[in-house]
C-alpha cells in the first residue's frame, strides 16, 4: 500500500512539474500590462517610492531613467495599454500588498472610456500578469461579462494553442534582452511622426464620465486616501486630444478637487514645456524619447518640490534603478547615431568607450575613393586597400582578420546575444545572433553595438563611389 | 453532462471515493445512484423519469415472461408488447420527425395537408444504447439465456450504467451484470489502466478528431466551392473523424468504468483493417453488429416465414440461388434498421444502413464471378497484396457510406458527390490549398502525427500481435512515466479546446 | 442414437450445406474451422440440422453455442 502511495505521489509530482513548465512557456508574454505586473512583483520590498499607474501614456511618457538621473527617484510604471479604471484600481490594490510608495501618480486619460468592458487582448494584458489572489479574480470579474469569466479565469484555455507563436522570449528569463533585467515598466518609443496639434486650452465645459469609469476612478482616489498615500493625478499631453476628451478631463479634475487631490493636465500648458508635436511624438498618442524627457523633467521637479522623496543615488539597494537609468539613457543617446547621416558628426558620436564598432572592409576600392579613406582613417583602420574586419572600442583598435590571409571567427558576447565576426573563403560576414548585417556589397560595412544596452545601435555602409553614409534594410535575415 | 468537462471528473472522483468507501456488497448501489444522478443532471427530471419508466416496463415484462413461461401465448404476447413498447419509446424520441415527414408526404400524395409539424426533442442521454440493452435483456429472458432479475434497480443499473450512456457499448446481461452487482475490490492496476485509457481517449478526440472536423466542416459547408478532390479529402477525413471521436469516446467511457473495476465489452478492433464490409461490422461498433445479428438477423432467418420463402425460392431458382433469397431480404431489413437506428433521415438509413446491405448482397451475387476471375487472372489470395486490395476497396466503401452520414440530407450527399466528380484538381495537394481550409501546415502536421501514432499502434497489434500498452508495462517505471507524462502534456498543449473551440460536440453523443 | 451416429449425420449436413464432401466435424469444430461458415450461413446450417434430426434449437442456443460439440449435446437431449 505504501508503495502505491509513493508511486502515485511521485508520478503526480513529475506530471505537475511538466505541466507547469509547459504552462510557463505557453503563457502570454506581452510586455505592457502583463510583464509590468510580473516585473513589479520582483521589486525589493520598500524600494518603490513613486508608483505610476495608468494606460500606455503612463508607461511611454513617464521616463523612469530621467526621474532617477535627475533626482534619484525610484519609480515604477505599473501600467497597461488602454487600461480601464477598474484594472488600474485592482493593480493599485495588488501593488499595495507588496510596496508602500511615497507617492502615487495616476495618469488619468482613460477617464474617457465609455465601454463597460475592454477588448479581449486588453483584458488579458491587464489581468493575466497578476498573481492568483482575490484581486485577480475580482479584476477578471470586473473586466469581462459574466459568461466570459470562465475563459479568463482558466487562462490556460486562452493561450495553450500558442505553440506556433512561440518566440525566444518565451523561453528565456528576462525576455532575452538586457533591458528587462532591471526594467521599471518604462517603454521608450524612438520613432518620430509629426502630428497636428489640437488646441483645447479654452475648453471649459464638462462631460459626464461613464458610470463604471467614474466609480472606479473614485475608488482609486479613495483607496490612496485610505492608505494615506499622497496621490497626484496627471493627464499626459497628446496631439490628437479632442474637445470632448478635454471636457472629460475637466470633470475628472473636478472630482479630484472634491478629494483635494492635485490634478495636472499637461494638455493645458504643454507649449511651456517646449513640447513640439512635430518632433516629440511617435504616434497620435505617445511622446517619443525627446518628448518623454521634457514632460518627465517637469514631473520630477514637481515631485521633489511637493513631496518628501529621498534621493537614492549612491545607495546600493537601489542599484537596479541606476542600471535601468543607464540603459534607457544610452538608448536615448544613441538615437543620435540612428538619426545621423553626416560623416563628420558620426565620427564624433562613435567616439565612445561604451560602443563596439565593427568595421568590415568587404571589397577592394580604388585609391581615388576619398570618402572611404577618410572614414577608415578616422578610426585608425588601414586605408591602403586591405580587406578585413576591425573592432573599435573607444580608442582601442583591434584587427580581427585580414580577409584573404586567414580564416577567422571571433565572437563578442553580450548578456543575451552574440556578435559573430567571420572571415572565410575570401568573404567577410558579420552576424548579430543569426541576423547578418551587410548594407553594401562593395565598400565598407559598419555595425555599432552598445555594451550598456547589449543590443545593436545602428548599422550602415560606405559604398565604393558612394557619397557618405548609406543606411538600408539588412540584406539577409 | 459533457465528458470533456471538469465537473464530470469531479463527480466521478466523488463517486469513486464513495464506491471504494462502502463495503463491497453495497457498491452497486453507489453506481446505481450515481448513474441516476448522471441522468438527471444531463436530462432533467422529466426525461430521467421517462427512462426509468421504460426500464421498469421492461423489468416487469421480463418477470412476466418468466412467470408464464409455460403458457406460450401469454409469454409471447408479453414479449411482443415489451419489445414494441421499448421500440416505440426509442423511435418516439429520436425518429419522430422521420414519421412526421413520411405522413405529410403520404398525405401530400393524396392532396391533403396534415397539421403535423416537425418537432424538436432533446432525447434522453444514451437512449439508443440502453433501449437496445433492455430489448436484448427481455429477449434473453424469453430464450432462457438470461435469468429474470427481481430487483428493478439492478436492471436499471446494468442497462443504465452511466459510462454506457455516452456512446455505448450495447451490453448483454451476461457481460456486465455479475461484475456490477458483486462490487469490485480496489486494484491499483484498474486505476492506472483506467486513467491511461481515458488519456488515450482524450488524445484521439481532442488532438485528432477535432482537427479533422475543421476540414470536414469547411468542405461540407461549401462543397460547391470546394469540389473535386476536396470532397474526397473531406470524406476520408470525416470517416477518420468519426472513428477517432467515437472510439475516443469509448476509450474514455471504458477507462472511467475501469476505475470502478468494471470491464465493459470492446466496441472497436482495428476496423480499417477489415477486408470486407461484413468483417468491418465485426470490428466497428462491435456490440451493435452483435446485437443485430443475435436479435434481428438470426431470429428472422430462422423464422418460418423466411424458411418457407427459402424453400419456395429454391424450387424456382434452384438450390444455390434460391437459398440466397431469404438471406437478401433479411439482410436488407437488418441494414435498414441499423440505418434507422442511427437517425430518422434517409442519409442515415441509406448511408449507414441500406448501402452496406446492398454492398454485402452485391458481394454475394458476384461471388461466383469473382472466384472465376481470380482463377483466370491467377491472382494469389493468400498474400499481403491481395489482403491490401481487399482492405482498400472496403475502405472506399466506408468512405462513401459515411460521407452520406455526415451530409445534411441524402439529396445533398449525392449532390456533393456529383461535385466530387465534376472537377479533377490534384494540384490542391501541392499548392498549399489544403492549408486554407482552417488548418495551417503546423496543424496538419500535428494531425498527421497523431494519426501516425494510431496507425503504428494498430499495425503493431494486427501484424505482430504486439499491444503497445502491454509492452509499456514491461519497461522500466521511469520510462512508463515518461511516456504517460508526454501523452498528458501532448493533450494539454495540442488538444483542440479552449476559447473558440467547442470540443463538447460529440457526434455519437446525440444517440 | 449414439454420439457417433449423431456426428455421422452432422457430417452429412455440413457437407451438404457447405457443398464440400471432405468436411468432417468433431467436438471442437467451430465456425473458424470451416471457410464458409459465417453468420450468413449459420442459420442455414442450424435449420438443416433441425430438419435432419427432427428437432428444434431455441434462439438462445443458436446464439450461444460455441462449437459442434455443444450442438451435439443439445441434439442428444432433444431426440
Amino acid at each position: 500500500m505504501k508503495k502505491i502511495i509513493f508511486r502515485i505521489t511521485g508520478f503526480g509530482i513529475l506530471l505537475i512539474a511538466a505541466l507547469a513548465l509547459v504552462n510557463q512557456v505557453l503563457s502570454f508574454k506581452s510586455r505592457d500590462g502583463l510583464y509590468s505586473m510580473q516585473k513589479f512583483y520582483e521589486q525589493e520590498e520598500g524600494t518603490v517610492d513613486v508608483l505610476v499607474l495608468g494606460p500606455s501614456l503612463a508607461f511611454a511618457d513617464i521616463n523612469t531613467a530621467v526621474l532617477w538621473n535627475d533626482h534619484g527617484i525610484s519609480s515604477f510604471n505599473l501600467a497597461g495599454s488602454i487600461q480601464p479604471m477598474w484594472n488600474t484600481y485592482y493593480y493599485l490594490k495588488e501593488a499595495l500588498k507588496y510596496q508602500r510608495p511615497k507617492v502615487i501618480v495616476l495618469e488619468a486619460s482613460l477617464v474617457t472610456m465609455q465601454d463597460d468592458y475592454g477588448d479581449q487582448s486588453r483584458i488579458i494584458k491587464n489581468t493575466f500578469g497578476m498573481r492568483w489572489s482575490r484581486n485577480k479574480v475580482e479584476a477578471i470579474k470586473a473586466s469581462a461579462p459574466k459568461e466570459q469569466w470562465g475563459q479568463y479565469l482558466l487562462g490556460y484555455l486562452q493561450y495553450h494553442s500558442r505553440y506556433e507563436e512561440l518566440l525566444s522570449e518565451d523561453f528565456q528569463i528576462n525576455r532575452g534582452s538586457l533591458q528587462y533585467d532591471n526594467w521599471k515598466g518604462f517603454m521608450c518609443t524612438t520613432d518620430t511622426r509629426p502630428q497636428e496639434a489640437n488646441d483645447v486650452r479654452n475648453v471649459a465645459k464638462r462631460e459626464e464620465l461613464s458610470g463604471k469609469t467614474e466609480d472606479y476612478y473614485r475608488k482609486v482616489i479613495e483607496l490612496a486616501k485610505g492608505e494615506e498615500i499622497p496621490l497626484l493625478i496627471v493627464v499626459a499631453p497628446y496631439p490628437t486630444i479632442t474637445e470632448w476628451s478635454q471636457a472629460c478631463f475637466n470633470t475628472a479634475s473636478d472630482i479630484a478637487a472634491e478629494y483635494q487631490v492635485p490634478f495636472i493636465n499637461y494638455n493645458l500648458f504643454y507649449q511651456d514645456l517646449d513640447l513640439d508635436y512635430t518632433k516629440d511624438v511617435s504616434d497620435i498618442m505617445h511622446l517619443n524619447y525627446r518628448g518623454n524627457q521634457k514632460i518627465t523633467r517637469h514631473l520630477g521637479d514637481y515631485l521633489v518640490s511637493h513631496y518628501d522623496l529621498e534621493d537614492h543615488r549612491g545607495d546600493n539597494a537601489y542599484d537596479s534603478w541606476e542600471q535601468n537609468s543607464r540603459w534607457h539613457l544610452a538608448e536615448i543617446a544613441y538615437q543620435d547615431i540612428v538619426n545621423c547621416m553626416d560623416m563628420e558628426q558620426m565620427f564624433e558620436l562613435l567616439k565612445n568607450d561604451d560602443l563596439d564598432i565593427i568595421i568590415s572592409v568587404d571589397s577592394e576600392y580604388p585609391e581615388s575613393d576619398g570618402n572611404l579613406k577618410v572614414f577608415l582613417s578616422a578610426f585608425s583602420v588601414p586605408s591602403d586597400g586591405t580587406e578585413g574586419i576591425w573592432h573599435i572600442s573607444g580608442t582601442n583598435v583591434e584587427c580581427i582578420a585580414i580577409t584573404r590571409e586567414q580564416e577567422q571567427v571571433r565572437q563578442i558576447r553580450y548578456p543575451y546575444h552574440t556578435l559573430t565576426m567571420k572571415a572565410a573563403g575570401g568573404e567577410n560576414s558579420i552576424f548579430f545572433d543569426t541576423t547578418q548585417y551587410k548594407t553594401v556589397e562593395q565598400g565598407v560595412n559598419v555595425l555599432v553595438c552598445s555594451k550598456t544596452t547589449g543590443e545593436v545601435v545602428d548599422s550602415f555602409g560606405i559604398a565604393v563611389y558612394g557619397d557618405g553614409i548609406y543606411k538600408a534594410e539588412r540584406i539577409n535575415k | 453532462m459533457n465528458i470533456i468537462s471538469f465537473s464530470f471528473y469531479a463527480a466521478v472522483l466523488l463517486a469513486l471515493i464513495l464506491y471504494y468507501g462502502v463495503p463491497v456488497r453495497f457498491r452497486w448501489m453507489i453506481l446505481c445512484g450515481f448513474s441516476g444522478y448522471f441522468v438527471i443532471s444531463a436530462n432533467g427530471i422529466k426525461l430521467a423519469l421517462y427512462m426509468l419508466a421504460v426500464i421498469l416496463l421492461t423489468y416487469a415484462a421480463a418477470i412476466l415472461v418468466d412467470k408464464y413461461r409455460e403458457n406460450v401465448r401469454i409469454s409471447r404476447a408479453v414479449l411482443i408488447c415489451g419489445i414494441a413498447a421499448d421500440g416505440i419509446s426509442l423511435v418516439a424520441m429520436k425518429e419522430l420527425n422521420f414519421f412526421i415527414h413520411g405522413v405529410r408526404a403520404a398525405a401530400g400524395i393524396f392532396g391533403k395537408a396534415v397539421p403535423l409539424q416537425p418537432v424538436s426533442i432533446l432525447a434522453p442521454i444514451g437512449i439508443s444504447y440502453y433501449t437496445l440493452s433492455l430489448i436484448g435483456y427481455l429477449v434473453d429472458v424469453y430464450w432462457e439465456t438470461a435469468k429474470a432479475e427481481k430487483n428493478p434497480l439492478k436492471v436499471a443499473l446494468f442497462t443504465g450504467y452511466f459510462p454506457l450512456l455516452i456512446a455505448g457499448p450495447i451490453v448483454r446481461k451476461r457481460e456486465v451484470f455479475d461484475e456490477l452487482i458483486e462490487g469490485q475490490k480496489f486494484h491499483y492496476e484498474n486505476v492506472t489502466f483506467g486513467l491511461q485509457r481515458i488519456v488515450w481517449g482524450f488524445f484521439k478526440k481532442l488532438v485528432i478528431s477535432e482537427r479533422f472536423a475543421v476540414i470536414v466542416n469547411a468542405v461540407y459547408g461549401n462543397y460547391f466551392v470546394y469540389s473535386g478532390l476536396y470532397i474526397w479529402v473531406a470524406a476520408i477525413c470525416f470517416l477518420l473523424q468519426l472513428y477517432t471521436d467515437f472510439s475516443g469516446g469509448i476509450d474514455i467511457c471504458l477507462g472511467v468504468s475501469q476505475l470502478f473495476g468494471i470491464r465493459l465489452p470492446e466496441n472497436f478492433d482495428l476496423p480499417f483493417l477489415s477486408r470486407s464490409v461484413s468483417e468491418f461490422w465485426r470490428r466497428w461498433h462491435i456490440t451493435l453488429g452483435g446485437w443485430l445479428r443475435d436479435y434481428i438477423y438470426y431470429p428472422m432467418m430462422k423464422s418460418n416465414v423466411m424458411q418457407d420463402m427459402g424453400a419456395k425460392s429454391k424450387k424456382i431458382l434452384g438450390k444455390k440461388k434460391g437459398k440466397k433469397i431469404p438471406l437478401y431480404i433479411v439482410t436488407l431489413v437488418s441494414w435498414f434498421l441499423v440505418g434507422f437506428w442511427h437517425g430518422g433521415g434517409w442519409n442515415y438509413i441509406f448511408g449507414v444502413g441500406l448501402f452496406y446491405g446492398l454492398v454485402i448482397i452485391a458481394g454475394q451475387m458476384f461471388e461466383p464471378l469473382s472466384k472465376k476471375l481470380i482463377k483466370v487472372l491467377k491472382i494469389r489470395t493468400e498474400c499481403f497484396s491481395w489482403h491490401l486490395f481487399q482492405m482498400a476497396r472496403t475502405f472506399l466503401v466506408l468512405v462513401f457510406a459515411n460521407s452520406l452520414f455526415r451530409a445534411a440530407s441524402l439529396k445533398s450527399g449525392f449532390q456533393m458527390w456529383k461535385m466530387a466528380f465534376s472537377l479533377w484538381n490534384p494540384w490542391i495537394f501541392f499548392d498549399q490549398s489544403l492549408y486554407g481550409l482552417g488548418l495551417n501546415q503546423t496543424e496538419w502536421e500535428i494531425l498527421m502525427f497523431g494519426m501516425l501514432v494510431l496507425i503504428v499502434c494498430g499495425l503493431l497489434r494486427y501484424f505482430l500481435k504486439i499491444s503497445v500498452r502491454q509492452w509499456l508495462l514491461q519497461q522500466n517505471m521511469l520510462f512508463q512515466w515518461g511516456v504517460m507524462i508526454l501523452l498528458v502534456v501532448w493533450v494539454f498543449v495540442y488538444g483542440y479546446y479552449g476559447s473558440g473551440y467547442d470540443a463538447g460536440a460529440f457526434i455519437y453523443f446525440q444517440f | 442414437m449414439t454420439r457417433e451416429e449423431v456426428f455421422e449425420k452432422l457430417n452429412q449436413v455440413f457437407q451438404d450445406v457447405f457443398d464440400d464432401d471432405e468436411i468432417q466435424v468433431d467436438d471442437n469444430t467451430t465456425s473458424g474451422d470451416i471457410e464458409d461458415w459465417d453468420s450468413l450461413e449459420h442459420i442455414n446450417l442450424i435449420v438443416a440440422v433441425e430438419k435432419k434430426f427432427g428437432m428444434k434449437f431455441n434462439m438462445g442456443e443458436v446464439t450461444t453455442m460455441k462449437n459442434v460439440g455443444e450442438m451435439a449435446d443439445i441434439i442428444l437431449q432433444r431426440i
